[in-house]
């Protein structure tokens, strides 16, 4: 009974439409259980000393409530700026191949993003990528596929390549090439 | 989820009629027309058929769509070889 007179009353204090929403007498009732001390229900002389506990009250609810509503921006934006930092594409430098038999003529740049579930890592000039679940995985792949699709394509003839390999090839010979055996740094070309 | 499973890329590669040459971690893909190789690439070896290669499509000189296509059997060899003509790949 006296959690329905409160609301009536908080209703008719505060016109604000969403406050009254929130002013269920089931609320209101936790609010009082929650949010006054023991010395202050104890004080609560209904009507007359009322008004002032209930501007109280009133005046926690709304702090209550704004801190909820800030909860819930914050977790959106944390949210938000995860997925954010997922999507943008980040930039790798590539300085070695070690412990593959190559070696970085040229240290190169490849870029990591993060596309339909997973990493795709790719060195645009060599037209080459990788994939991977974690950006170090799909890196990884990239680094195997580049020195496998080199000593492929120096299998092949110059004269065999279509304009698209010819071009991987004349950029992955400018960037990387394999040492004549493991221990060395003699070129291959 | 991947657009360009392996088992896609696979699909893709035989109805390109691709050579396969197989390394270390990776099964190269090789496209040849009129006796010159005008593109590939690698799939990698012992991943799941799930496993996405989205990266396919910008080797072989399409998009994603067309990639699904040549794959899904709407888009021939023959239309591919077009593609590639026009973007001045052959």
């Amino acid at each position: 009974m006296l959690d329905d007179r409160l609301h009536h009353l908080i209703s008719n204090r505060f016109s604000d439409e969403r406050m009254n929403s929130w002013l269920s007498p089931k609320k209101c009732a936790v609010a009082i259980g929650h949010g006054l001390e023991r010395r202050e229900r104890v004080a609560l002389r209904w009507p007359d000393e009322g008004f002032l506990l209930i501007d109280a009250l009133a005046e926690r609810w709304q702090e209550l409530v704004r801190i909820e509503a800030l909860e819930a921006e914050v977790k959106l934006l944390k949210e938000r700026f995860a997925t954010l930092e997922q999507l943008t594409p980040i930039l790798v430098p590539v300085e070695t191949f070690a412990p593959e038999p190559y070696e970085i003529i040229k240290p190169f740049q490849v870029v990591v993003k993060f596309y339909e579930d997973q990493y795709v890592a790719s060195f645009f000039d060599a037209n080459l990528s990788a994939s991977g679940g974690t950006q170090e995985e799909a890196v990884f792949n990239l680094k195997d596929m580049l020195i496998e699709a080199f000593d492929m394509l120096n299998e092949i003839e110059e004269d065999k390549l279509g304009p698209g390999p010819r071009q991987q090839k004349a950029v992955l010979r400018e960037f990387l090439a394999r040492r004549e055996n493991g221990s060395n740094n003699k070129r291959v070309s | 989820m991947a657009v360009i499973t392996k088992e896609l890329a696979e699909k893709i590669a035989r109805k390109l009629k691709a050579t396969f040459i197989s390394k270390k971690e990776h099964d190269f893909a090789q496209i040849y027309h009129e006796g010159k190789l005008i593109a590939f690439f690698g799939i990698r070896r012992g991943s799941q058929k799930d496993e996405g290669h989205d990266f396919i499509p910008s080797q072989i000189f399409v998009s994603t769509r067309q990639a699904k296509l040549l794959g899904q059997c709407p888009l021939l060899r023959e239309d591919w070889i077009q593609i590639l003509k026009a973007k001045g790949k052959i």
